[in-house]
């Protein structure tokens, strides 16, 4: 896709393109803003790593500080050395069930949303009006927590399952409703009509025609979903029975570590040995690290679809 | 309606529709009897399943339920809905600005390098819950630890008590400012992605015709975005009554001085479950017909401004 | 081999069927038991471990399902089935449980458990009566109030010198705060989260609704007030104390951040802290806080309806095996085996044994066998445990002791008694959320009594609290009656 574009600009003729560029001073002032921006917000997140990396002990003199009086990596030596009853480190069990949620949630998503979104952004499809309705029902009206909870865990039986977490989170009004847009605005009808000719039916065009073209916008989606199965937890501590731990994803073992680690600290009912070395608060910053690293790793992955076209014509026109 | 109408463009859309129906009804509609709750008084019925005990052993109460949400003091009901309304229809119009022109001003960015540091730079926020900001606004704002006040007495000024009614007036500011933050990057991902879907083809011609970049995002860029624009408006309209609620309730630290700048309708609800032993389901699900209703009416009326003025993109 | 054995088992767990001797086929069970985050990770294996000795001993088995407040709302308001549950006032409430008739009535059946029946104090069982009706047994723990200020033992008698002694009332701990406040000007002696010191006001009224601060006057027993239902807010010996709290708020005794600090664990704590509990407790919070401290009783004992319902089992209403449900508690509050077993893990895995009765933790029971024991069952039965700080010991009779103290503990005027607030529930509700808005700044010392007290006494009033008393009033008016 990118590479067709790339050729296409350098076909262009080199005084058009530089008379597109943006004036210097204009990109000077645009380059500042944003790089101002990128400091506001990449700062908390090093502030979080410093904070994760720092003792206990010198949050509780001194409070939190970009220069800490004492690093330590005992919150993460914490973490590491839990095991779960067959000596395998929490974490990582975890970290596994977590990514296979993730994957499966994301594929399947993708594909309700995107062939709801293809149907609902067809001008002529007779049903357009009923289904628009259809879809927005539930974006405003819910059945609340106890009905929703008897027919996924009584009617439907997902307790104790995955597709208790992937199935209610696959889908959402307000994702197809941007999918339907973007098709609405990014697909000519040229296509759809060439296929038609072509004696290509509906499905043949949504799939060979109409996704291919559409990679930005898959990757928009896919990346809102996977970062939604990413970092559920509230699923899981609805359908997931608590002696199940074999089964819990990432966030959900994390925020267990966390609480317990507040019950021993504040606990006048257990005599343990270790709470008062407990690393409480650096604890909280290491387990957002610990969530946040792997998925920042596949972000390039998703964002080269957005960002990449993008400044081409900038760069080369 | 005659069946030979149904063209086999149409059957083969509900076709492809139909698994996305399926899970719609499954999860979505079949949930929805729930909803008369919020007109019940909900008795569980000893060794009963739910349907029994919502059907045979919860008596209907009208609204006896919705009572709950106006059971606080005066000034207190009307803070959270000024705050709920106020606060939703200023992001509603920052949400739209701030990400779409910075999305129009990183597509003509000279450097390519800068736009995708910047773009991941802006995303980061989003990765960190309102439960932890709270902590690193803390770790600023504190009184005595606080980096602000540490700077404030280095300066000789006299400390500030952040959390406290004399500081008040600052937090709509602060509160404004940290929903930008953590959501900038977020929605300008759904703009960006919309302009890099745009036929190519079409800057070409422009530029060919001579359209500076100025032009080239008046009559294309933005034109292309509307769609996009007009859509993440009705949707945010339908949503009028609902919170952000880990922004109002965690940067905050739920401080009692600071009370009327962030009650909203969700941290009221959560206020009155929080530690609640007693379950109290019937008010929670009345709070929630409440917000839906006037959700309701708001998507209405936002798609009829729609409709007025243009047409082509409104919802219905 | 050993896998399939393994698997084997878990099959047999999962379908219910543990692998019993003896021919008849074992009771199983379901029991609720609260949790704040999750079962403990090795609990499977001690339940496994539990249930041969039940089976074995009752025919029982039986599985344990954790739940914390969430989930638990969820479960018992779909109608889950249970043969067994963990019941209080703050989790799995239950005086509206038995108002719905999910309990039940075991007024009758006690007499077939004596063992059972009689490992329960009497005061404790009068506690736990509705209408005359017993719908659960309580634990043996600490079931009346005693609040203890908790003080640093290296600083205030090895540094400083102070005398020990075994009370110091509320306001006569000022000495030893300007101590340490004058030593270390910079630090706080006291270092608290939003509510305040911990536990302060458990005994300071003989609470209804504690929540909305609704409760009677202790001062008031032996006066025509006796039975006369008051705020808080009223009390003199509440508001008062109140009033002490923004007096060490103004010096610097307290953290000025205190009324938004979410936590304060035991040992971030300052030089003095407070705790609800008995003497003997100061080997846990010497743990708790990494140091040795000497405890000094500031209020209490004070034994109530709701000091005895902090922890208690029920049976409910629809199981057919509530003849198996009662002897499974009554082994667990009775046999110590069981009782250790549930409560520190497998001896040798878990815990180790040593020569002076008590058990240490092993680093395995700390990280994967943590429950919260009172939840189970007496706290009081089984091996203590072993001091892990050096320089403080474990007192062998600490249960012995404080039963006795209990036995002659101030009773409340009006034991058994709950109200009913169906009626009156948004007001309570409302006065709840009231009362949150204020509370913090109150309990911490940062705002001052004098000023809020009756701004909040007017809005309280505004929202209903005069119809909630008179509901309560009118209920409290017919049970004394009744008694």
């Amino acid at each position: 896709m990118s590479a067709k574009k790339d050729d296409l600009h350098s076909e262009l003729p080199s005084g058009l393109r530089r008379f597109n560029a943006l004036r210097p001073g204009i990109n000077l002032l645009y380059s500042i803003i944003f790089i101002l921006l990128s400091v506001l917000c990449v700062v908390p997140v090093i502030f979080v790593i410093i904070i994760s990396f720092t003792s206990q002990s010198s949050i509780a003199r001194v409070g939190y500080s970009f220069v800490p009086a004492e690093w330590s990596a005992e919150a993460y030596r914490y973490i590491w050395h839990l095991r779960d009853f067959n000596g395998f480190p929490t974490v990582l069990r975890s970290m596994l069930n977590s990514l296979s949620i993730t994957i499966v949630g994301t594929l399947l998503g993708l594909m309700l949303i995107s062939s709801m979104g293809y149907v609902l952004s067809r001008p002529f499809f007779r049903l357009k009006k009923f289904y628009t309705v259809f879809v927005f029902i539930p974006m405003i009206f819910n059945g609340g927590l106890l009905a929703t909870y008897v027919v996924n865990a009584q009617l439907l039986h997902l307790k104790n399952s995955y597709f208790a977490i992937i199935l209610p989170l696959a889908c959402s009004t307000f994702y197809i409703m941007i999918m339907a847009t973007f098709f609405r605005i990014s697909i000519p009808e040229g296509i759809v009509e060439s296929g038609k000719i072509d004696g290509a039916g509906q499905l043949r065009i949504f799939l060979q025609l109409v996704l291919p073209i559409s990679l930005p916008s898959l990757a928009t989606i896919a990346l809102f979903l996977s970062f939604g199965y990413w970092n559920d937890w509230y699923q899981a501590s609805l359908y997931l029975e608590s002696h199940r731990h074999e089964l819990f994803p990432l966030q959900y073992v994390l925020i267990n570590i966390e609480k317990n680690i507040q019950f021993l600290a504040n606990s006048d009912m257990v005599a343990s040995t270790q709470s008062g070395e407990l690393p409480t608060e650096t604890m909280r910053m290491a387990i957002v690290v610990i969530t946040v690293v792997p998925i920042m790793f596949s972000y390039p992955f998703f964002q080269r679809y957005f960002v990449s076209g993008l400044t081409v014509g900038a760069i080369k026109g | 309606m005659k069946k030979h109408k149904w063209s086999k463009d149409d059957q083969q859309l509900i076709l492809l529709s139909l698994p996305t129906v399926i899970w719609f009804v499954l999860f979505c509609y079949l949930p929805m009897f729930g909803l008369i709750i919020a007109f019940k008084h909900y008795q569980v019925a000893p060794g009963k399943g739910f349907l029994y005990s919502l059907f045979f052993n919860s008596q209907w109460n009208g609204f006896e339920n919705f009572r709950f949400l106006f059971a606080n003091n005066r000034d207190i009901t009307i803070a959270m809905f000024r705050n709920t309304i106020g606060y939703n229809l200023l992001f509603i119009l920052l949400d739209i600005l701030v990400p779409v022109s910075l999305a129009v001003m990183m597509r003509n960015l000279r450097s390519r390098m800068l736009a995708k540091v910047a773009q991941t730079a802006m995303f980061l926020p989003h990765f960190l819950s309102w439960i932890v900001v709270g902590y690193f606004v803390f770790a600023f704002l504190s009184t005595d630890h606080g980096l602000i006040n540490r700077f404030l007495t280095a300066l000789g000024a006299a400390p500030v008590s952040w959390y406290q009614s004399e500081a008040a007036g600052y937090w709509p500011w602060f509160l404004i400012g940290l929903h930008l933050w953590k959501t900038i990057g977020y929605s300008m991902v759904i703009y960006l992605s919309s302009i890099n879907g745009i036929d190519t083809e079409m800057y070409e011609a422009a530029m060919i015709d001579g359209a500076g970049k100025w032009q080239q995002t008046r009559h294309i860029t933005l034109p292309m975005l509307k769609p996009v624009i007009v859509m993440m408006f009705i949707l945010a309209a339908g949503k009028i009554f609902n919170s952000d609620f880990g922004l109002f309730y965690r940067t905050t630290r739920n401080s009692s001085s600071l009370t009327s700048v962030y009650m909203t309708l969700d941290v009221y609800v959560y206020n009155s479950i929080f530690n609640n032993s007693r379950p109290v389901f019937g008010y929670i699900s009345a709070a929630g017909a409440l917000q839906s209703v006037l959700g309701l009416v708001m998507m209405l009326l936002a798609n009829g401004v729609v409709r007025k003025l243009d047409r082509d993109n409104a919802l219905f | 081999m050993k896998r399939i054995c393994i698997l084997l088992c878990l099959l047999f767990t999962l379908a219910g069927i543990c692998p019993a001797s003896g021919d008849t086929k074992p009771v199983h069970l379901t029991w609720w038991i609260m949790t704040s985050s999750e079962a403990p990770v090795d609990w499977p294996e001690v339940e496994r471990a539990l249930n041969a000795y039940s089976a074995e001993k009752i025919g029982v088995t039986c599985t344990f399902k954790y739940y914390d407040t969430n989930q638990l709302a969820l479960v018992s308001q779909t109608g889950e089935y249970f043969d067994i549950a963990f019941t209080s006032d703050y989790w799995n409430d239950y005086a509206s449980n038995v108002q719905a008739g999910m309990f039940r009535d075991l007024t009758g059946d006690l007499s077939l458990y004596p063992a059972l029946r009689d490992s329960v104090l009497d005061e404790a069982w009068e506690a736990v009566k509705i209408q005359d009706k017993i719908y659960a047994i309580p634990h043996m723990k600490d079931i009346a109030y005693e609040v203890f200020w908790i003080l640093d033992e290296n600083y205030f008698y090895h540094e400083k010198g102070f005398p020990k002694a075994t009370d110091i009332p509320f306001e006569e701990i000022e000495p030893y705060l300007e101590a340490y406040k004058q030593d270390h000007p910079h630090d706080y002696p006291l270092r608290l989260a939003n509510g305040g010191l911990t536990s302060w006001r458990m005994a300071l009224a003989d609470w209804l609704v504690f929540d909305a601060l609704i409760g009677l006057d202790w001062e008031a027993q032996g006066t025509d007030q006796v039975y006369t239902v008051k705020s808080a807010l009223e009390i003199p010996a509440f508001t008062n104390r109140l009033r002490k709290m923004h007096e060490w708020y103004l010096k610097g005794y307290i953290n000025p951040d205190a009324a938004v600090t979410e936590s304060m664990p035991r040992s971030q704590g300052g030089v003095v802290q407070s705790g609800q509990g008995w003497f003997g407790a100061e080997t846990i919070w010497a743990n708790a806080i990494q140091k040795p401290v000497h405890i000094a009783r500031y209020d209490g004992p004070y034994i109530s309806t709701s000091s005895v319902r902090g922890a208690m089992t029920a049976v409910s209403s629809f199981t057919p095996h509530w003849r198996e449900a009662l002897a499974l508690i009554q082994l667990m509050n009775t046999d110590p085996w069981y009782r250790e077993t549930a409560r520190y893990g497998i001896e040798g895995k878990h815990y180790v044994r040593n020569p002076d009765g008590t058990v240490t933790r092993t680093q395995r029971g700390n990280t994967n066998m943590g429950v919260e024991a009172y939840t189970q069952g007496h706290y009081t039965l089984g091996a203590l445990e072993a001091a892990a700080f050096p320089g403080v010991s474990t007192d062998p009779d600490q249960w012995t002791k404080a039963m006795e103290r209990y036995q002659s503990a101030r009773p409340s005027a009006v034991m058994g008694f709950t109200p009913d607030l169906t009626e009156i529930g948004i007001e309570v509700l409302a006065i709840r959320q009231v009362i949150e808005e204020y509370r913090r700044e109150l309990y911490t010392g940062t705002s001052d009594p004098d000023r809020v007290i009756p701004e909040l006494l007017t809005r309280l009033r505004e929202v209903g609290l005069d119809r909630v008393k008179a509901e309560i009033q009118k209920q409290l008016d017919a049970f004394v009656l009744d008694r």
